[in-house]
């Protein structure tokens, strides 16, 4: 199993304002967005891969992570191939036809730009797990909930994000123990049709969905019981946030980078055509 | 210079309450009750008396969350009502702890829960951080105060919600059977814990509870509720004059305090009621003629007639280690017989669930082997070892899973490939052997607790099972249903089924069982006949099981066989009275 849990580490990430530990995930992941050529993201990996060295979470563990997500990988690569064209295509670069002009089905060529365009796509995805995994690894529930908090949205939702990741043990518990109740009534799943597949998983999906009703219910009361939206303005703060001088200095070098990323995605430099040119294609 | 007034932090005045539209059902009728300050007052009673529309009541949640017709008023601290002020305010001068630990708790660690409270009531920083390092220090959970709660045992966590209410200091505290998930050692430090605050701190506490054998001893005050209206309240001694009323409404009483009771409308002259062992010693002691008592034999053991050679359950060296690298069974060794009923006792964390669930192959043995009527569970499917051993879990929520009573018992057959013609003969027979049939056409989910149990039960026994396996019958269930699932269970043995029940519940296995095996830290401790198991208190004291109030009483008594239920030792004991036949 992967461990998605908060890790409590005194390392200078983990003494950042959760504010600023939040603004590198999000700009990270902006950057991302922007950029498609598969150099810079290759950079952007390394950055990423180093942040998370630096709150302690080994580059190892951080690859390994992308495992499972391996068939999805290969889902998006094939999509890719088949589908994603050049913008251009009567100058695009042909390597070979997969399925050949001319034939009874449709024809799909195999440019060097499909090579270099879906290894951007891959480096995208491996990027955006890895970010998401050090920000689940360095922002506690309860810090995501506060900081939401602060920018001014009701403190109802950042407290439902902040129970729903600390319920997933307990949910994880509750999937089992069904499973394991109707597997004891010879449930099994005996066919390939992903329809009837649907189906067959509805005696674990009923009881699931009726228990979540019920306990949904209970603990909404054991909120209340505890003073939740009593004072929202007056409730007290036991780790005040506070911007040091390193938070504003993290801060800065942040967004130097997202300004210094845009004008380059502005300029065409972060596009894919870059690598495409180095390699003498283009 | 006048006697004080005494002040009530909670007040029921005429207090009734019908949930839904349904006004018909009153959950509770008329209910006067005023609670003076710094009382502890217990509340029993059995399955819908009206407990927790009481609790549920303390805070406003009734009527503002729980929707119904409502009648008279519920005043706090002698001047706010529901009709005014909301639960989360209401909530600062009431606690109420509810039963189930894990939808009391939703953050991601333990501190975070424990200074939730403070924190939405706008205490000051530096009170909070005190107040929750005391109650960390208190509930001996600081060394798991990062911990996320859920991960915690059943006990602790129970004692997680407790702190996260009592960081806020409300004035009264409401608990609503707060030790019915949990297990016995868990229910030790939960109760504790409520008796050190109420003494400590003086706090109006109402208890809502039924284990009655440990907690008359923490309080002031007792009520006996019984469908929806008061019929006893007074002081503990007081009400418990009426234990064989308590007992006969199906309510775990006190086992001592019900056998002096007998013992007297016997026309024995008993001065007192004694609440626990020691004083039933004290109390009978005096009156019972001991050589007599000494020198009787042994009672017979338990019936082993249905017993035939064949073992049905053979496990031999049978180790399990988790994927976490954690050994949840080391090396162990049971053969159990067609026809035995036997307990498998211990606390939670030894290693009970995870041997059942090699029963059924649900889990694979690491090392070992275990051979279920000749199939290896290695090779065998879950789904072939289905028709021979039939699992019922502990809470019929987690199965239920059709629109239709009758479909859910048709569930397995289906599975197991029951031709279709044969299908509804299957479920109404065993709806009749559970007296079920007039509920065939319901909606199970609509259905209460006890009659969800019953058709979790019967859809495991359509599937005609050879073995029956019940996993912890009685958690969360009053004795009264703990009893009538029981009950079913002797149907079943004498009917020829191999019973095994897994149980924390020593009164239990001591009533219903032939064989006990008790487990400690992943290995077999004993495994002995119950009367001789319960004499073995080495293995009991490690394992941290206590043996019934009876049978306490019969050693110290100097009785030498073994009491496994009070029936035993009142028949027992009724020619022992010291000069019984001269005032007779």
């Amino acid at each position: 199993m992967l461990d998605l849990a908060y890790q409590n580490k005194e390392t200078i990430v983990h003494h950042l304002d959760p504010r600023v530990r939040m603004l590198a995930w999000f700009i990270i992941s902006i950057v991302l967005i922007t950029w498609n050529d598969p150099l810079f993201l290759l950079l952007l990996l390394i950055i990423t891969l180093g942040y998370g060295r630096v709150a302690a979470i080994p580059v190892r563990q951080s690859l390994r992570l992308l495992l499972p997500t391996l068939p999805f990988v290969l889902l998006i690569l094939i999509t890719n191939v088949l589908l994603w064209r050049p913008a251009s295509p009567e100058k695009a670069h042909l390597l070979f036809y997969i399925i050949p002009q001319g034939g009874p089905l449709p024809a799909i060529p195999f440019y060097w730009e499909t090579v270099v365009f879906s290894i951007g796509v891959i480096l995208r995805i491996m990027v955006l797990m890895i970010n998401v995994f050090i920000l689940m690894k360095t922002v506690s529930p309860s810090e995501i909930a506060l900081v939401i908090t602060r920018l001014g949205i009701p403190p109802e939702i950042g407290m439902t994000l902040s129970m729903t990741i600390s319920y997933i043990p307990a949910m994880i518990d509750q999937v089992t123990a069904v499973i394991e109740a109707q597997q004891s009534r010879a449930w099994r799943i005996q066919t390939a049709n992903p329809i009837s597949r649907m189906m067959a998983y509805m005696p674990i999906i009923m009881p699931i969905f009726f228990r979540s009703l019920h306990s949904t219910e209970a603990m909404a009361a054991a909120m209340l019981s505890r003073g939740f939206g009593y004072n929202t303005r007056g409730r007290t703060e036991l780790n005040p946030i506070r911007f040091s001088r390193l938070d504003w200095l993290v801060t800065l070098v942040l967004v130097l980078f997202l300004a210094t990323s845009i004008v380059l995605g502005i300029l065409g430099i972060t596009q894919f055509t870059t690598t495409l040119r180095l390699l003498g294609i283009a | 210079m006048g006697e004080e007034t005494p002040t009530y932090p909670l007040q029921y005045e005429r207090f009734s309450f019908a949930y839904g539209q349904d006004a018909q059902t009153k959950a509770v009728e008329n209910i006067d009750l005023k609670l003076p300050a710094g009382r502890v007052v217990l509340i029993t009673g059995p399955s819908g008396a009206g407990k927790t529309t009481l609790c549920r009541a303390g805070n406003g949640l009734i009527p503002q969350e729980f929707k119904g017709k409502m009648q008279g008023r519920v005043i706090i601290s002698e001047k706010y009502t529901a009709r005014k002020y909301g639960v989360s305010a209401l909530s600062k001068l009431v606690g109420v702890l509810q039963q189930d630990p894990d939808t009391q708790l939703f953050l991601p660690t333990i501190e975070d829960e424990i200074v939730f409270g403070p924190c939405n009531y706008g205490l000051p920083a530096e009170e909070i951080r005190q107040r929750s390092e005391y109650l960390l220090q208190l509930t001996r959970l600081t060394p798991h105060r990062k911990k996320n709660p859920h991960n915690l045992s059943g006990g602790q966590k129970q004692v997680c919600a407790l702190a996260a209410i009592l960081a806020f200091q409300p004035e009264t505290l409401i608990l609503d059977e707060p030790t019915s998930n949990i297990d016995p050692q868990g229910s030790e430090i939960v109760l504790e814990l409520i008796a050190k605050q109420a003494r400590e701190e003086g706090r109006t506490t109402l208890l809502i509870e039924h284990k009655l054998e440990e907690a008359v001893h923490m309080v002031d005050e007792m009520i006996l509720l019984d469908q929806g209206k008061i019929l006893y309240r007074g002081p503990v001694r007081e009400v418990l004059e009426h234990v064989e009323y308590i007992d006969s409404v199906g309510l775990n009483a006190p086992q001592v305090t019900l056998l002096a009771a007998r013992l007297r409308s016997a026309g024995w002259k008993v001065e007192r009621l004694p609440l626990d062992s020691e004083e039933a010693v004290e109390v009978l002691g005096p009156l019972i003629d001991r050589e007599k008592l000494q020198q009787q034999p042994e009672l017979p053991p338990r019936h082993k007639s249905r017993q035939t050679e064949e073992v049905v359950i053979d496990i031999r060296g049978l180790k399990h280690t988790y994927k976490d690298g954690t050994i949840a069974l080391h090396n162990i060794d049971l053969r159990i017989q067609r026809g035995e009923f036997v307990a498998i006792l211990g606390q939670n964390g030894s290693g009970k669930t995870t041997l059942v669930k090699h029963l059924n192959g649900l889990l694979k043995p690491t090392e070992g082997l275990v051979t279920i009527v000749g199939q290896d569970t290695r090779k065998a499917s879950v789904n072939t070892l289905a028709r021979t051993v039939g699992l019922i879990f502990q809470n019929p929520d987690n199965q239920i899973c059709k629109m239709k009573v009758y479909d859910e018992i048709a569930f397995g057959l289906k599975n197991i490939g029951v031709p279709k013609e044969q299908i509804s003969g299957r479920v109404r027979q065993v709806a009749e052997e559970l007296e079920i049939v007039h509920l065939l056409d319901k909606n199970p989910f609509t259905l209460s607790l006890g009659e969800k149990q019953r058709i979790a039960v019967a859809a495991v026994l359509a599937m005609q099972p050879d073995i029956l396996i019940l996993d912890e019958p009685t958690t969360g269930q009053d004795f009264k249903r703990a009893k009538e699932i029981m009950d079913m269970a002797v149907r079943l043995h004498e009917a020829g089924k191999t019973i095994l029940v897994i149980t924390h519940d020593m009164n239990l296995a001591a009533e219903y069982c032939e064989r006990v095996v008790v487990l400690a830290g992943g290995r077999v401790l004993l495994d002995a006949p119950t009367r001789e198991a319960f004499q073995n208190d080495a293995a009991l004291r490690e394992s941290s099981l206590r043996p019934p109030q009876v049978t306490l009483l019969g050693r110290a008594l100097g009785y030498p066989g073994t009491w496994l239920t009070v029936n035993e030792a009142f028949t027992t004991l009724q020619g022992m009275q010291r000069g019984g036949e001269q005032s007779a």
